[in-house]
């Protein structure tokens, strides 16, 4: 089977700032997501996947077709949501809903959109630049989702909103997920909620792609235990992936395994991942 | 058939949704050639990876509990219960050994110890 | 490229009305002052203003991002600028020619009606396609700066030529000679030519462009 994104060698400079090379592939059927610090490229990366920004290197290849070979045709079957909704803001919600069925042409799905939108309840005759964070985003999604796409990145979708908008996003994008031919990119800094849906994590840092891992494999890889600075002594250096020392004691992140069985460890999020790596590699 | 699944468990998730759908078999609440909910349905409604309603599913595969047939989904496959019950004997009786081995130490009579199976039960029971 | 046309018509909705309105009223003094000419000359100041007005809403909501990874090529996008532009361009010139048609007096009368049909497009767009690509090119902000510094040169260029009475003379006896429909296709040429330069301009700066 194909996948829905392929990375190769991809490379970016802005001013002083160099993205990858990122070697990167995303099967179909999965959520990623991609997460890292602000500033770390996941922005850089959607916006080269979107022929927003052109790559210096590298070849993206998305759905089996390199970009540059595509035409608005196959662009159909690939839906996108940005941190804001980035229409006119003049625009109410029938004027989106025109536009769309105008841009998408017999891709455009009227009933699922309307679905979606009785379902958030969202005004009809509002303008965009009345619709609060919450509703300007769920509007974005309602008609990303409305003309059959088959990727879906998200691009600090989620970020700033309501735990129960993020909820509903959740729902959405499980039910999206049920095909398995759609594939589903989430870039975002905190991840959280949903870190428990995605398949895979992929962990941008300065740039570089540290990994891309089942989430599974990856959280099962670390632990987390409070030791006193002679316990921590006695550990293996190579098992100790971040650490934060304070007074009384260190908390530290180790891999499980290379340290002893008997050590109580507990379990870490792909958050606790990220935090102790980056402070980790400070030291 | 019911599965919850517990963040304080030390058990990792794909193991609790494993164990649970085993028991679920076991106790005949699933029974033979039932269709299991799809590995993305699943997913769904417990609000986990697919990877890791997939890699229950294969376990139990693997243990001869469930069978899967492409395009169709996953059935709960046919339990030789004979063969089940003969491997849970073995168990107990390993089990009892070891019972049996610790009430000597502790110079505990034979009554006692059923005396506790018993007050164990109602203890469950309760529970339950 | 029909919903490219249509989000732009939703931005101007408000600013449309408004617009048209000023131009009733404008069009009303005027007739009654006798001074027709001005009419048809608004519709030079038209395009300008309406095409400030979309930019400065593509811009604030970051319009271009959303469009350019949908189901439309970069070209499209710059092509719906253009379009929008040349509709004006055809609204102003049969606008003229029908204000011709009805009128009984003044100087429209002696002008023929396929002087103006090639007149008024290049009128119209002349400006926007200068300061499209400069738009694309360097923002509107830093293309409205530019476009301040090359109306001084030109203008001085004109005071310069104003000022040489004789090379003017000179190149009034020969136009008088040349045969008006000669003149009219000139029009034609040059305001095509503008248009499809500036097109392909604008088309380059913005197929290279990031966002």
């Amino acid at each position: 089977m194909q996948n829905a994104i392929e990375l190769q060698g991809l490379k970016k400079r802005l001013g002083n700032f160099v993205l990858g090379p990122i070697n990167l592939i995303v099967p179909r059927g999965c959520i990623v997501g991609y997460i890292g610090e602000n500033g770390a490229g996941k922005s850089t990366t959607i916006k080269l996947l979107l022929n927003l920004m052109i790559p210096d290197q590298g070849e993206i290849k998305l759905l089996g077709k390199n970009i540059r070979e595509f035409t608005p045709q196959i662009k159909k079957d690939i839906a996108y949501v940005f941190d804001d909704l980035y229409l006119p803001e003049d625009m109410t919600l029938k004027n989106a809903q025109n536009f769309h069925r105008k841009f998408y042409g017999q891709a455009w799905q009227d009933k699922t959109f309307s679905e979606l939108i009785t379902r958030f309840s969202l005004p009809d005759n509002k303008t965009i630049k009345h619709f609060s964070r919450g509703m300007k985003m769920q509007l974005g999604l309602a008609l990303a989702l409305s003309h059959g796409a088959k990727l879906l990145l998200l691009d600090e979708a989620t970020s700033g909103l309501d735990p129960v908008i993020r909820d509903d996003v959740l729902d959405l994008l499980l039910e999206y997920i049920q095909n398995e031919d759609h594939t589903i990119l989430v870039s975002s800094h905190i991840l959280s909620d949903l870190e428990k849906v995605a398949d895979y994590i992929a962990f941008i840092h300065k740039g570089q792609l540290l990994f891309m891992e089942a989430k599974d494999e990856l959280v099962d890889q670390y632990g987390i235990t409070s030791l006193s600075k002679e316990q921590l002594a006695e550990i293996d250096n190579d098992a100790i992936v971040g650490k934060r020392s304070h007074q009384f004691g260190v908390e530290v992140m180790l891999k499980r395994n290379l340290v002893p069985d008997d050590l109580e460890l507990e379990k870490v999020s792909v958050e606790d991942i990220m935090v102790y790596m980056i402070k980790g590699e400070r030291k | 058939m019911n599965i919850q699944i517990k963040n304080s468990s030390n058990d990792p998730i794909y193991l609790q949704i494993k164990n649970q759908i085993r028991d679920a078999i076991l106790n005949g609440e699933l029974e033979a050639d039932e269709l299991l909910p799809s590995i993305r349905l699943l997913a769904k409604e417990l609000r986990v990876s697919v990877i890791t309603t997939k890699r229950a599913y294969d376990e139990l595969e693997n243990d001869g509990f469930i069978h899967s047939v492409h395009g169709k989904g996953s059935f709960v496959a046919p339990q030789n219960l004979d063969l089940i019950k003969e491997r849970f004997l073995k168990k107990i009786e390993a089990n009892i050994t070891e019972i049996l081995r610790y009430a000597k130490l502790a110079d505990i009579s034979h009554d006692e110890l059923i005396e506790m199976i018993k007050t164990l039960e109602d203890e469950n029971a309760e529970c339950n | 490229m029909i919903a490219l046309i249509y989000k732009d018509l939703v931005t101007l909705r408000k600013s449309l009305f408004s617009l048209i309105f000023i131009m009733f009223i404008v069009g009303f003094l005027t007739i009654r002052q006798g001074n027709i000419m001005v009419l048809p000359l608004m519709f030079i100041l038209v395009p300008l203003i309406l095409l400030g007005m979309l930019w400065g809403s593509d811009t604030k909501s970051n319009v271009d991002q959303y469009i350019i990874p949908g189901p439309v090529t970069r070209r499209t996008i710059v092509l719906s600028r253009y379009v929008f532009v040349w509709i004006v361009a055809v609204i102003g010139t049969l606008f003229t020619i029908l204000l011709k048609l009805f009128l009984r007096d003044g100087i429209l009368l002696e002008i023929p009606w396929y002087l103006i049909a090639v007149a008024m497009p290049l009128l119209v767009t002349a400006i926007s396609m200068i300061q499209l690509p400069l738009m694309y090119k360097f923002g509107a902000e830093k293309a409205r700066l530019i476009f301040v510094v090359l109306y001084f040169i030109v203008f001085a260029l004109f005071s310069y030529i104003g000022s040489n009475k004789e090379l003017i003379a000179k190149f009034m006896d020969k136009l008088i000679l040349l045969d008006l429909k000669i003149i009219g296709l000139a029009i034609l040429g040059v305001t095509l030519l503008l248009n499809i330069v500036s097109f392909a301009l604008s088309t380059t700066i913005y197929t290279k462009k990031e966002f």
